[in-house]
């Protein structure tokens, strides 16, 4: 690993990552990031307060999805269930937040739906759509409000994403958010 | 009955609901994991002062950042604000923002938009 270990720095420092973490999420640590985030000189030192502001939100509602819908493998115990990776970066000059995570298979195509639709919409349509998903009480299959997604899609400009097979029950998927 | 004072922490806002001044603020950060757990005992106290409220009533909302979570929680706040609007008592919100958190006032204003009986103002503020 010692090795190995410059070579990922150099693999990421070439992908413009500024920040990652991957292990688990707990509320301590999504507190502490904030934090690092949002005094922009300390991590993105040529955002703006409002791109510091917008950057920070969208790693929290991706933190929270990560804990609130990751499933563990058979070896994590307690808040090791709750584990994915999270990165911010910066790529042709444009700030990115990438996070993921393993999740249920059978949740896949709802996901992929909700994302397909969001990708079409633009501002109003977006704008319309978080107001009337606020209103209503969220999806049986949904643990907090159901607008981490939309909440995502409002704050960037333009997000791709990906699911990975693991194993017969559980996937990976990946989401990247341009700001 | 009796006051509901919450300390602030890093992710969760200072809260105090008063009766007797029929004052109620939230001011700080929002963002719990879990907002509805956080919140519980907030509409808990809430729907035992609105059944009886019959006073004017003043919520100052002064939130730096929510997550999409206390987002919903907001607007059902201001649901039941709204709905005791409607039976003719008369209700302020005033929506704190700083003047550099472009965020926050363009969440004041769509929560504004919803607003119909409850005099929602949006107030600007600097350090």
């Amino acid at each position: 690993m010692i090795n190995d270990l410059y070579t990922l720095k150099q693999n990421l420092n070439r992908a413009g990552i500024l920040y990652c973490y991957c292990g688990p999420i707990t509320q301590e640590l999504t507190e502490a990031i904030g934090n690092i985030l949002r005094e922009k000189n300390t991590l993105t030192d040529d955002a703006t307060p409002a791109m510091a502001m917008r950057i920070f939100s969208v790693f929290v509602e991706m933190v929270q999805n990560i804990s609130l819908y990751a499933t563990p493998d058979s070896a994590a115990k307690g808040d090791a269930a709750k584990s994915g990776i999270i990165v911010v970066g910066k790529e042709d000059g444009m700030f990115f937040v990438l996070c993921g995570n393993r999740m249920r298979s059978d949740s896949c195509s709802r996901i992929e739906e909700l994302l397909q639709r969001l990708q079409k919409m633009d501002r109003d349509a977006l704008k319309d759509f978080y107001k009337e998903r606020r209103r209503q009480p969220p999806d049986p299959e949904s643990k907090g409000a159901g607008l981490g997604f939309i909440e995502i899609a409002r704050k960037t400009n333009g997000f791709s994403y990906a699911f990975d097979k693991i194993d017969g029950n559980n996937t990976f998927f990946s989401l990247k958010a341009m700001l | 009955m009796a006051a509901l004072i919450i300390e602030a922490t890093k992710s969760t806002p200072y809260i105090h609901l008063d009766d007797d001044k029929h004052l109620l603020a939230i001011r700080g950060e929002s963002y719990p994991e879990n907002a509805a757990g956080f919140y519980a005992p907030v509409f808990q106290w809430l729907d035992g002062y609105l059944a009886s409220a019959a006073k004017e009533i003043k919520m100052n909302i002064q939130i730096i950042y929510f997550n999409s979570s206390s987002s919903k929680v907001l607007l059902d706040i201001f649901d039941r604000l709204e709905e005791v609007a409607g039976r003719g008592v008369p209700v302020t919100i005033n929506w704190l923002y700083h003047s550099e958190n472009d965020m926050s006032l363009e969440y004041g204003e769509e929560f504004k938009e919803e607003m119909r009986q409850v005099a929602f103002n949006l107030i600007e503020y600097t350090d």
